[in-house]
């Protein structure tokens, strides 16, 4: 099976990105796997216009067939990035799209405008950050702040922008709706599902933010379910990403409607993940008769 | 420094103390490059669990590929590893970390509880007659490191709570006294945060470099997810446990 695609204007070595928080800057990964052919593309992790330091106490805990995190958007912000990572980076052959984040829509238009910069192809947009201005309600969490932070964003940038979807929400395809309204060329979808785990002995969480995002494979049927209900409500490309572990996860996000996938939490559990699924996703294409990854988006049967 | 994902199979796995086991792993590549203070990252074995569990190498036997490894059950993945039987095939990442730096000169090395695995790699390291080490726990059961250790260490110094085997108290107590009787070069530390950090007060003011081996809850291990941090003494963020540690010099964290 042919994995190559075209993506948001990137071309892929194969559909699988590298999802962001779970591959650092990239270059620590360069040791287990070829950076220059065996990733799709890498999201950063998410880079704000200032240093964030991050949540204090344990910012992980692992649950059934999945984990927890409240790393806490801890980034060393966007110009030491550019000054000290991506010059390194750019000398490797594989797409680098810059995962934003803000803690208003200013913060947002600013990190965009920051790392529209030569050697980033996309800026992925991660939008479960609280809203200082609103009460610190996530901006994902309504259509139109959702929207309202997407047209700035789209403003103070010419790369192609997408919009990672926050699971935790009442209705995520109006959400997904309003951001293609306001300009999004592309939509990720899930970030982690908020989430808690105790210790029953002590009483306490065990999260030092008390919650903390859920991924890994607990979630994959929820992003699958989810990204079946954007892929049919608009018209731009989705990726599809949530507990993928294997060829045949990979798969099925493509026939629920994703035109590329991500893979985080794998990538936790053994650093060469990623092209072991592309692998087992070309393989699974061979022995079913599926001549390019393109050709699965969609597919699913229905009747 | 990165390590290798190498499947090895278990050559051998015994109980040695309470609830501590023994494990030797052929990991040929991580017994050819380890120091100690570095760590693998195992799988538990049950494909439920994802994230990896760190545990410190104990000791290597580059000649026949064997890691060293000694683990406390304390949940689920460490009581799955308990249950796996010597020819079973595990899957490892390592050797991680930064260690030791062991200078030349005398070594102290203070361990408490399943901290003393790198301090017995430290030992095994060490040439004969460099090394003076302290170790404690609540009772005789809780000391059986102490028959691991070699011959050749200058001083083995054992303590319980107890008083059930060796001096009475807690290891950093004997430490004064081991500072008056000579120079020393380094001091290194693993065990509970308030040991480590008795340790490292003790040292700094005899003016003795102290390294201390910190352990954190990890996502990857790899430096990719920033699970691990550690506060700078200096106040300028974090250092990553996985990666620039789990060894530091104390100066440069907060304990
Ligand atoms: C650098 C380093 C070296 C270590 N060396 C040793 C060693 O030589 N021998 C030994 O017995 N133990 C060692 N530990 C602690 C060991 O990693 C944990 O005891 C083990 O992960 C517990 O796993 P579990 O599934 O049994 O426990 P659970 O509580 O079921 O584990 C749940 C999750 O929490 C993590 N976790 C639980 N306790 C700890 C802990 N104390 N430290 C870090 N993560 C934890 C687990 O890795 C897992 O992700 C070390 C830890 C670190 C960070
Ligand atoms: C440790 C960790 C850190 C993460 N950091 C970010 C981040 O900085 N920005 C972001 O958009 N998503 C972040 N995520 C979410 C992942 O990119 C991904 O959306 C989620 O984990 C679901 O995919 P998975 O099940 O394959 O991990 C993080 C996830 C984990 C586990
Ligand atoms: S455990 Fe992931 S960065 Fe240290």
């Amino acid at each position: 099976m042919n994995l190559a695609i075209d993506f948001l204007g990137m071309s892929m070595k194969n559909p699988i990105i590298a999802a962001s928080g779970t591959f650092g800057f990239g270059l620590e990964y360069s040791r287990y796997l070829d950076l220059n052919k065996d990733v799709g593309a890498i999201s950063l992790k998410g880079l704000a216009c200032e240093p964030w330091a991050g949540n204090s106490g344990v910012r992980v805990a692992e649950t059934p067939a999945g984990m927890l995190n409240c790393i806490g958007l801890e980034n060393p912000g966007a110009e030491y990035f550019k000054k000290y990572f991506l010059p390194e980076l750019r000398r490797y052959d594989v797409p680098l799209i810059a995962n934003i984040v803000g803690h208003t829509e200013e913060e947002y238009g600013r990190v965009a405008e920051m790392l529209s910069v030569p050697g980033i192809s996309a800026l992925e947009m991660n939008i479960s950050c609280p809203n200082v201005k609103n009460g610190s309600l996530a901006f994902g969490t309504h259509p139109e702040t959702a929207a309202e932070v997407t047209r700035i964003v789209k403003e103070h940038t010419d790369l192609p922008v997408m919009v990672k979807l926050s699971p935790n929400v009442a209705d995520i395809v109006s959400i997904a709706k309003a951001v293609e309204e306001a300009g999004a060329d592309a939509i990720s979808l899930i970030n982690t599902l908020m989430g808690m785990a105790i210790d029953l002995r002590t009483r306490r969480p065990i999260l030092g933010n008390i919650t903390g995002g859920l991924s890994g494979p607990a979630v994959k049927p929820v992003a699958l379910r989810m990204v079946w209900q954007v892929a049919k409500a608009v018209k731009i490309p989705v990726c599809g990403l949530g507990g993928i572990m294997t060829g045949e996860d990979a798969a099925e996000f493509l026939v629920a409607g994703a035109s590329a996938v991500q893979v985080g939490t794998a990538t936790l559990a053994s650093p060469d993940a990623i092209p072991r699924i592309a692998g087992e996703l070309a393989a699974w294409g061979d022995a079913n008769g599926v001549a390019s990854a393109a050709e699965l988006t969609g597919t699913l049967v229905t009747e | 420094m990165a390590g290798y994902l190498e499947k090895g199979a278990i050559r051998r796995h015994e109980l040695v103390g309470p609830d501590i086991w023994r494990m030797e792993i052929e990991l040929p590549r991580t017994a050819g490059e380890a120091v100690p203070g570095q760590f693998i990252n195992i799988r538990v074995p049950d494909g439920l669990h994802i994230l990896r569990r760190p545990i410190s190498i104990a000791g290597t036997y580059p000649g026949r590929g064997i890691t060293e490894i000694f683990y406390r059950v304390v949940g689920r993945g460490t009581e799955i590893l308990s249950h796996l039987k010597v020819g079973d095939v595990i899957d490892c990442l390592g050797p991680l970390g930064r260690g030791f730096t062991i200078p030349d000169g005398h070594i102290v090395g203070v361990g408490g509880g399943v901290g003393i695995a790198p301090i017995l790699f430290t030992a095994r390291r060490t040439k004969p007659g460099q090394m003076t080490v302290a170790i404690g726990g609540r009772n005789k059961e809780e000391v059986f490191w102490k028959d691991f250790f070699p011959q050749t260490l200058k001083e083995l110094i054992v303590t319980t709570d107890d008083g059930s085997c060796g001096i009475k108290g807690f290891a950093i107590a004997a430490l004064p006294d081991i500072f008056a009787k000579g120079p020393v070069a380094e001091v290194v530390t693993c065990g509970p945060g308030i040991m480590m950090r008795k340790t490292a007060e003790l040292a700094e003011a005899a003016g003795i470099p102290c390294e201390a081996s910190l352990e954190r809850r990890m996502g990857c291990g790899t430096g990719g997810c920033l699970a691990c941090v550690c506060d700078r003494r200096d106040g300028k963020g974090h250092y990553k446990v996985c990666l620039n540690g789990p060894v530091f010099n104390t100066k440069e964290v907060i304990l």
